[in-house]
């Protein structure tokens, strides 16, 4: 009878297994499409150029309709919850924003990240004049201009080629010295602003918290009111408050043009874009 | 007998079928049944979603023919009894107290796999007197675990399924009761499943069970019995109808995803409850019995689930992935069917019928972004996270039965309980991350970096956490129960009547084990103890008026403490009470009819109960405060009433035809208030809820059924045609708020709320055809059986068995209308297809 026990009881322990570990599997081509490959490669600059009517008309866009493929860098995405659901990408020549529906590209798209991304079936056009890759949105207002596109479409249109590769920050200006920066030319750049102080350094914080959706704009002691950094209150720094003293501002420099205003509004991809000098 | 072990154990290593067991009882291949099907449909459906409890009643009896059929004929729709909470249904064992302390019901796993042992029941109907307690509105069941009780001699079984498990094999043994006094049992089961039913589940279940009992003289027996189910289980989830149709499959699960090639489920449940029961019998005299009972069991349930940390929320079937996210699907004049609002939709469509890895977790991208994560020297993407409940029980409970006269008894009895339930979370898989803190990242942006209201536990200063370390909360509930409940019954004449009355008292007490940095002076330590003595009364009336026809008449009303885990505000957060904290109060009647004649029995039930003051908790994301919260409503009445019929014709010896069935309604029948806590600030909001009319969820408020049987010969021929509707899904009290009923247009013209408009979602029913066959026979040396039983035949799909109404917004946060609409997408569970179980089994 004890016998019994002992033979069904080992044998059902062991076959009862436990949940094994797991280990890392591999994550070569877990996102992005590696099957994109270069047959008519243009610099950033020369697809802006072509485009030049789309991206500098309000409300304007254009679908590309050949295969033209791009190469550049990602400098800026949603890692500090502040740009989002787009990235800025870079080359020699220039920049351009693609806009995509969803969090966290972060983790597909990082800072560094060189990318080859395919045009064909996605549309140039802008957003307050900056240059965007998209799909066409229509607002409630009835008009459409290139946004977010679906997710499950970008990631067939772009593959990794290498990491590691971010460039150094473009000096826009250097405490009062006139800014040097085109606003077609190098809308969506990476840049910095040196030495400069903040209005209302130290009197308020980075954005809104607590208030839902929104944004703030801050200004500079030494530049005009078409210099703004621009926070979105989601941003993991937005409680944070902004230092009084004098500081060097990294950003995406993006183009935002009204009627009435053509500025520039310079996105900080997390706290650490914000160096306080000594 | 050498060669009896020897066929045992190739009978349980085997799949090969070999002849079955016989039952000595015409009834026992059903009984087999009862607790195959109970047994086996519960665990095949029950969600581990967060909302969701278990929810099956346990209702039996041998006279009443609705309800000794009903709990097994209608438990693959996981038929709720008067559609009333499981946690108004008491489970005993040995009159020892077994439900949850803290969520009120019972845990069906706590007995599972141990079929052969749950036979013996005394099972008691809302309107009976019993020997062990005063039950509640939804009736009550006292398990015998007595080793001497048990059949005695050997059983194996092995059984094969296609259903949440697909192999068992079982060996009971059985001394019964032997010369020298003692009696033993000792069992063995397992359950296995590498895939069950729906794809992406897997099921590893060992139970084991043994006892030892010595009659000691003719006055006293102790018995000693220990039992426990370690269960490792993965679960499916349930998703929208487009979802459904989009995987063109109605057991699609987002649960899981391909790893390397093998399925990995996020959800996986593993559970073990060892438990023991210590029985002192004392017969005092002929008269007088006292069944005193001491039981201790040590809980563990742990479970997993998907975070995700500054990215979005990678469930393959999260909304922002669906076609109508991009295409307004139901609004013809919605702005948002833009030609490229189409193209979207029709992209998304075909992404996800492009492949089964596009529908499902893809488990390789979360690692890639946690690589990135490394890279970039910030917290994971993504981590699977495990929550704990853990729990210590110890329960002392002595009954005594005193027979005063040949028509007069006295039942009467005292139970104490304390529990201590420990919950807490920990880091499950880091899935390759190398850093992660103790930090609410839902409220990062609302306060600066590396403040203290960031921090789960202040003292800990938000670090770093590794793979199996706590953290996120961290707290013990303390809930200490006494009860004292006393029965007298008696005949007179045609009359057989009796009175109950309980009376009893619960503490209810948090412990926080981490300093919430949102509530720095009031989450760690303990809370103040909440007490409640509640109590009331049952009579009943049975009338035998001759000739077969019986009437029954039964009352009651009691008061009942709030239960431990809805008794606190944000108990992963803090030490807060929910305010306005109170007795529920309970009324119920019941009406019954019975006529037995020769060749038909009647059961025919009226059934009215009405409660006030309960009380609900549940945690979720509101929209409107971009956060995560914590709700309670308060101030809740419902009402429950209905009708109940069972008939059985007995045709021939061998043929009965038996018709069951039941309409009834369980519903809110008041507006409550809800006060809520944002996980993001810490602090609370109130609201009203417009919950009136919302029902019961998860259960078939009518289900009919009709049964053919013939039992001759050793076989056993059954077939039931059962008819499910008016099956309801959990409601959303957010899409219901006073504040938000502008906003969801849910007011009438007159400026009221648009109940009608605001209706709750429901599920398809309809009908289903179940069958079962079997054959038993003597042999040599023992007895066979084999029964094959079918559920859902005819394979009909699109049974609803229950879900949830999605508790997101239809607008943004600031106000915009959403493309998809969360009100028009409930989530929800289908019934399996055609699925069977064939078991063989050998006793001797």
């Amino acid at each position: 009878m004890k016998k019994i026990f002992f033979i069904i009881m080992a044998f059902a322990l062991a076959v009862s297994s436990c949940q094994k570990d797991w280990d890392t599997p591999n994550t070569e081509n877990a996102y992005g499409n590696p099957k994109l490959e270069i047959t008519n490669l243009k610099t950033i600059a020369e697809v802006k150029d072509s485009f030049k009517n789309y991206v500098t008309t309000s409300y304007s866009y254009k679908q590309v309709t050949k295969p033209m493929q791009i190469v550049g860098v990602v400098t800026g995405n949603d890692i500090g919850g502040n740009m989002y659901s787009e990235i800025a990408i870079q080359d020699s020549t220039a920049a351009i924003i693609i806009a995509i529906q969803h969090g966290g590209l972060w983790g597909s798209l990082p800072i560094g990240a060189k990318i080859l991304v395919e045009l064909n079936g996605l549309y140039l056009g802008n957003y307050g004049l900056q240059p965007e890759i998209g799909t066409p949105y229509t607002n409630s207002s009835g008009n459409t201009y290139v946004s977010r596109m679906n997710p499950m479409l970008w990631q067939e249109h772009y593959k990794i080629l290498s990491y590691g590769e971010a460039p150094e920050p473009e000096v826009f200006a250097d405490g009062k010295e006139k800014t040097t920066w085109d606003l077609y030319k190098d809308a969506g750049k990476l840049g910095v602003l040196k030495n400069v102080t903040f209005k209302e350094g130290g009197r308020t914080t980075w954005a809104t918290p607590n208030a839902g959706s929104g944004n703030k704009s801050l200004y500079f002691n030494e530049q005009t009111q078409t210099v703004m950094v621009y926070t979105s209150n989601y941003a993991q720094f937005c409680a944070d408050t902004i230092p009084s003293g004098k500081v060097n501002i990294t950003g995406i420099f993006k183009r935002y043009s009204t009627s009435s205003k053509d500025s520039w509004e310079i996105l900080l991809r997390s706290i650490e874009d914000c160096e306080e000098v000594k | 007998m050498q060669l009896k072990i020897k066929f045992a154990l190739i009978a349980m290593c085997c799949v090969q079928l070999s002849f079955a067991q016989i039952n000595d009882k015409p009834k026992t291949v059903e009984d087999e049944d009862d607790q195959e099907s109970s047994f086996t449909f519960t665990e095949t459906q029950l969600s581990e979603n967060d909302d969701m409890s278990q929810n099956v009643s346990i209702i039996g009896s041998s006279t009443n023919i609705y309800a000794s059929n009903v709990g097994y004929r209608f438990s693959p729709m996981r038929f709720k009894y008067r559609g009333m909470d499981p946690r108004y249904n008491d489970i005993y064992i040995n009159g020892n107290p077994m439900n949850d302390l803290e969520r009120g019901s019972f845990s069906y796993s706590l007995v599972g796999g141990l079929n052969n042992q749950t036979r013996a029941v005394e099972s008691t109907l809302p309107f009976e007197d019993n020997t062990y307690t005063m039950g509640g509105m939804a009736g009550s069941n006292n398990y015998n675990f007595r080793p001497s009780s048990f059949g005695t001699g050997q059983r194996v079984s092995l059984a094969g399924a296609n259903r949440n498990y697909t192999l068992r094999g079982m060996y009971t043994y059985n001394s019964g009761l032997m010369s020298n006094g003692w009696a033993y049992t000792a069992s063995l089961t397992y359950r296995w499943a590498g895939r069950g039913y729906v794809k992406g589940t897997f099921y590893n279940a060992l139970s084991y069970f043994f006892g030892a009992e010595k009659r000691i003289n003719d006055a006293h027996s102790i018995s000693f019995v220990t039992w426990g189910n370690p269960t490792e289980r993965s679960t499916q989830g349930a998703s929208t109808d487009e979802g459904y149709w989009l995987a063109n499959s109605y057991t699609y699960n987002p649960y899981w995803g391909y790893q390397d090639g093998k399925v990995r489920n996020s959800r996986v449940v593993r559970e073990y409850v060892p438990t023991a029961l210590f029985t002192w019998d004392w017969k005092i005299n002929d008269q007088t019995k006292l069944t005193t009972s001491l039981s201790g069991r040590y809980g563990m349930y742990r479970t997993t689930k998907l975070n995700y940390n500054n990215s979005e929320n990678p469930q393959p079937d999260y909304y922002k992935k669906m076609p109508s996210n991009f295409y307004n699907v139901w609004e013809e004049n919605s702005p948002n069917r833009t030609k490229q609002n189409l193209e979207d939709w029709k992209y998304t469509r075909d992404y996800w019928r492009a492949s089964e890895e596009n529908r499902q977790i893809k488990w390789d991208q979360l690692y890639a972004s946690n690589e990135q994560a490394n890279k970039a020297g910030v917290d994971a993407m993504y981590i699977v996270q495990a929550r704990h409940n853990n729990t210590f029980n110890l329960s002392l409970a002595s009954n005594l039965q005193h027979q005063i006269d040949k028509n007069h008894k006295l039942t009467g009895g005292i139970s104490l309980q304390k529990n201590t339930g420990y919950h807490y979370y920990t880091i499950d898989d880091l899935l390759g991350a190398q850093y992660y803190h103790n930090v609410n990242t839902y409220a990062s942006g609302n306060y600066g970096i590396g403040s203290t209201q960031l921090m789960y536990d202040i003292r800990d200063g938000g670090k770093l956490v590794k793979e199996g370390d706590k953290f996120m909360a961290d707290y013990n509930i303390y809930t200490n129960k006494a009860n004292a409940w006393a029965t007298f019954a008696g005949n007179r004449g045609m009359l057989h009547y009796y009175v109950s009355g309980r009376i009893g008292g619960t503490t209810i007490q948090r412990d926080g084990k981490m300093q919430n940095g949102l509530a720095p002076e009031n989450s760690l330590g303990k809370s103040g103890t909440a007490k409640f003595l509640d109590g009331g009364g049952k009579a009943g009336l049975i009338a035998t008026l001759g000739h077969g026809h019986t009437l029954t008449l039964g009352a009651g009303y009691q008061t009942m403490a709030p239960l431990a885990n809805t008794a606190f505000a944000a108990p992963e957060m803090n030490n807060d009470f929910v305010t306005n904290l109170d007795l529920e109060k309970i009324l119920s009647t019941e009406l019954s009819y019975q006529y037995e004649g020769a060749w038909v029995h009647i059961n025919l039930s009226g059934y009215y109960s009405k409660t006030k003051n309960g009380t609900e908790w549940t945690p979720l994301y509101y929209d409107d405060a971009n956060s995560f919260s914590y709700m309670s409503l308060t101030g809740i009445d419902r009402e429950y009433y209905g009708a109940e019929l069972g008939v059985k014709f007995k045709v021939t010896s061998a043929f009965e035809i038996n018709v069951l069935g039941t309409v009834g309604e369980s519903k809110y029948t008041k507006d409550a208030d809800v006060r809520y806590l944002m996980s993001t600030k810490g602090t609370y909001d109130t609201d009203l809820a417009h919950i009136k009319g919302m029902r019961e969820s998860g259960t078939p408020l009518t289900a009919t059924s009709i049964g053919l049987s013939y039992h001759a010969k050793g076989w056993y021929l059954d077939l039931y045609g059962n008819y499910y509707d008016r099956i309801y899904l959990s409601y959303s009290p957010t899409y219901r708020f006073e504040s938000a009923a502008a906003a969801n247009g849910l007011i009438t013209n007159t400026g009221e709320f648009d109940y009608d408009k605001a209706s709750q979602a429901k599920g398809n029913g309809g009908f289903m055809l179940d069958a079962s066959i079997g054959r038993s026979m003597y042999v040599k040396k023992g007895s066979l059986s084999v029964n094959l039983m079918l559920t859902n035949i005819l394979n009909k799909r699109d049974f609803c068995t229950g879900g949830y109404e999605q508790s997101r917004a239809d607008y943004t946060n600031s106000g915009n209308a959403r493309t998809y609409v969360f009100s028009m997408n409930p989530k929800k569970y289908y019934a399996y297809g055609l699925n069977g179980m064939l078991i063989v089994s050998y006793r001797f």
